[in-house]
């Protein structure tokens, strides 16, 4: 599915007026714009290329996609309660408040501000959202009340994700720290002038799964949750 | 369509144009039931398609017709990716 993802986000070329033009690429290293004369320069290894890549960090904005992913793990793997063997002994309320500890590492590694992590008995098949308004987000206790390791990497799955939105909506409202200015315009294209989510969630009631799926903002929140869960090795 | 499509969803002019565009884009085995709609309403159909039917879309997944007849229209054309789309839900 990952390598799917990343097709969809190279060839996705959405059939509305106001996408016509938007043409999302996977946030390779190449696509970085450089703003500034001195950046930082880390090295990351490229399974696909088989060698170390240069990344080329703004420092005042956030790192990219793949070294907040390495970021993450580092702080992912000094929280016990998070590792499977300890998760599947907790309670819904203990998980969720060691989700929460994670996020506020996530937000921080994101330059962003960290929100709320919250569970609710969702109605399939809504498996979390993102509360722009309440700075909350919410996982469905259809997979953090689960023993089951697929419940497991689906909850934290769901928290990358929905802090992903809350990282699309900071730097449309709050602060621009993403370095892409092709992210950024595509997700001011899909939540200003389609509406993303018009209160009601309606748009896959009424245009269907793909419509839904396919949206810039959609699309790079799954992307990033499948780097970070691939770099967790889950 | 257009109209249609706005009197009956209470969209605005701008996203009915987009809709009928979909609507009217549908593969064929799909037109038959886009026709009946927009002649006469009818909303359900159980004929199933990849594992999904109107009915089971609306049912299952709380789509409205509009929404359940596209996203039979991506399973038709593509199979696997709206199966996975489908089955990893909303978040």
């Amino acid at each position: 599915m990952f390598e799917m993802e990343k097709a969809v986000m190279e060839e996705t070329k959405l059939s509305t007026p106001a996408f016509a033009d938007v043409k999302l690429s996977t946030p390779a290293f190449a696509d970085v714009k450089l703003s500034t004369p001195a950046e930082a320069e880390t090295g990351i290894f490229d399974e696909t290329q088989g060698r170390m890549e240069t990344i080329h960090e703004i420092p005042e904005f956030a790192p990219s996609m793949e070294v907040q992913a390495g970021l993450i793990r580092e702080e992912f793997l000094r929280i016990p309660e998070l590792q499977y063997e300890n998760w599947k002994e907790l309670t819904v309320e203990e998980r969720v408040a060691a989700m929460n500890a994670l996020e506020q590492h996530v937000a921080r590694i994101a330059h962003r501000d960290p929100i709320t992590v919250l569970s609710e008995d969702l109605e399939y098949p809504i498996m979390g959202y993102y509360n722009n308004q309440d700075k909350i987000m919410v996982v469905s206790e259809f997979s953090v009340g689960d023993d089951s390791y697929e419940a497991y990497v689906k909850a934290l799955t769901t928290l990358f994700h929905e802090g992903r939105h809350a990282y699309q909506d900071y730097n449309l409202e709050v602060c621009r720290v993403e370095q892409s200015d092709e992210f950024v315009a595509a997700w001011a294209v899909n939540n200003n002038g389609l509406g993303y989510d018009n209160g009601e969630r309606l748009i896959f009631k009424t245009r269907g799964i793909m419509h839904y799926f396919t949206q810039p903002v959609e699309v790079d929140a799954r992307v990033f949750a499948e780097t970070v869960i691939k770099e967790l090795e889950l | 369509m257009k109209n249609i499509i706005m009197q009956r969803l209470g969209f605005a002019e701008a996203e009915a144009e987009l809709m009928a565009q979909d609507l009217g884009s549908v593969c064929e085995q799909l037109k038959p039931l886009v026709e009946a709609w927009l002649e006469t309403g009818a909303e359900d159909d159980a004929t199933v398609y990849h594992g999904y039917s109107v009915n089971s879309l609306k049912e299952t997944y709380g789509m409205y017709f509009t929404g359940a007849v596209l996203t039979l229209d991506w399973l038709i054309r593509e199979p696997e990716k709206a199966k996975a789309a489908l089955a990893m839900g909303i978040m």
